[in-house]
């Protein structure tokens, strides 16, 4: 179990958390919603360690791998995206061209790199990096962002299908998105 | 090659009209001066330089500032490197080096010259020159290409757990390639320049400087101008080897 207690953190002295504490049971798949501000984002990157909180602790993370898709894509842009998933996993999973296809690259596209790709491929080849990567908790930061209905209903199979028994912290807008998701709604503070 | 980096090496190399336009001025000069010990013509370097070609002599100088320079410079380059990667993680390494930098740039090459000779027998001058004249443009280069790594590829790598190898092949040598690549070019010109310059001034037996220098005071000019023309053609050559040199190493070790 991931245990927040008390978190709190500001940025140039304006506080954007507060005291917050949330629990997330192993293997649960929690959605976080809220106003833009409200500190989702902030939340995930303290969880996944890439910034300190001021006050408060997170435990339960300690030795868990992580994986995530960020609000960015953050790909290396000359590479091809199995490349791209090679640098994370060491190797090439077997299952990365099915996977790919799966999420709706075309099979030309295979061999370019991803700087020639359009927003939404490049997405598609971040999600698919993240669910191949080895993890125990995987962070969505508003990952189906600029996918149309029908690859986004394919992303979110393959996302269901990946992160089964595995602890998901998914942060979005669109309340569809959040379905089979236990939801926390944050509130910006005052 | 995609239309782009076409286009940029059409743009980059010297169109030939230009390089016959000033050659006919060469030319034309030379006539009118009419005093071979003052200015040869083109024709009369071009004719010396390859007289000069079947000496051995001519061959052993070249062998000699050809390797001076060149370790100089790689040594630099391996300093430079070093450095910068200290720099990038030690904030109180750059500022240390910072002054260090700043005062080598700012001197001129013959006080160093002057100086080193003080130091280093006349024979390793152009090692030390080169090194010294090389090492701020590869260090502060290498070291912007570093700063300017995207950190949010930097995160990215810390919560995957990529191991630093992978993470120095994928993200920092992409970024920091292209600073190296120009700061290399620019510094094997400098190298030449310099070094040469201090062989002049050391004058070295068996050096192109020393060559230089008896042209000068026997007032060979045809022999003047074929070995300036062949510290051109050496400053070139090692601009366009190296170049083919990073970008295979870039190809091999970025992939």
């Amino acid at each position: 179990m991931i245990a927040m207690e008390r978190l709190s953190k500001a940025y140039d002295g304006k506080p954007v958390l507060r005291d917050f504490s949330l629990r997330v049971e192993a293997g649960e798949h929690l959605c976080l919603m809220g106003p833009s501000g409200c500190g989702k984002t902030t939340l995930l990157r303290l969880l996944m360690g890439l910034e300190r909180p001021d006050g408060g602790s997170i435990t339960g993370l300690e030795g868990l791998r992580m994986s995530a898709v960020f609000q960015e894509d953050r790909l290396l842009e000359h590479l091809t995206a199995a490349e791209n998933i090679r640098f994370v996993c060491g190797s090439l999973p077997e299952e990365t061209e099915t996977l790919l296809l799966r999420l709706g690259l075309e099979k030309e596209s295979l061999s370019r790199p991803v700087r020639e790709f359009s927003g939404g491929m490049k997405r598609r080849a971040a999600i698919a990096r993240a669910l191949l990567a080895a993890f125990d908790v995987l962070f969505l930061d508003e990952p189906y962002k600029g996918l149309d209905a029908d690859t986004k209903k394919a992303v979110q199979d393959a996302v269901g299908e990946y992160t089964r028994n595995k602890t998901v912290v998914l942060v979005t807008h669109d309340p569809a998105e959040a379905e089979g998701y236990r939801l926390v709604e944050m509130k910006p503070l005052l | 090659m995609t239309p782009s980096t076409s286009s940029a090496k059409k743009k980059r190399s010297v169109p030939l009209w230009a390089a016959a336009f000033w050659l006919l001025c060469w030319e034309a000069a030379a006539r009118w001066v009419d005093e071979p010990i003052l200015l040869v013509s083109p024709l009369q370097a071009i004719r010396r330089f390859f007289q000069l070609l079947w000496q051995p002599q001519f061959w052993q100088s070249v062998g000699f500032s050809l390797g001076h320079i060149l370790l100089g410079f790689f040594m630099s380059l391996a300093l430079a490197l070093l450095l910068a990667v200290l720099s990038y993680r030690h904030l109180w390494v750059r500022q240390l080096l910072s002054p260090l930098t700043a005062t080598v740039k700012a001197i001129p090459v013959a006080s160093f010259v002057i100086l080193a000779l003080l130091w280093v027998p006349s024979r390793n001058l152009s090692i030390l020159i080169s090194l010294m004249i090389a090492f701020p443009v590869l260090y502060q280069n290498t070291l912007t290409g570093l700063c300017h790594t995207d950190p949010q590829l930097l995160e990215m790598a810390k919560l995957f757990r990529v191991p630093f190898a992978r993470r120095l092949r994928g993200v920092y040598l992409p970024s920091a390639m292209p600073y190296l690549r120009s700061g290399m070019n620019i510094a094997i010109g400098l190298c030449w320049k310099s070094g040469v310059a201090a062989e002049v001034i050391g004058m070295p037996s068996g050096s192109i400087g020393e060559k230089l220098y008896q042209a000068k005071v026997y007032l060979e000019t045809p022999d003047l101008f074929c070995w300036t023309l062949t510290i051109v053609l050496l400053s070139v050559g090692c601009e366009k080897l190296l170049s083919l040199l990073t970008e295979l190493v870039e190809r091999r070790l970025c992939a």
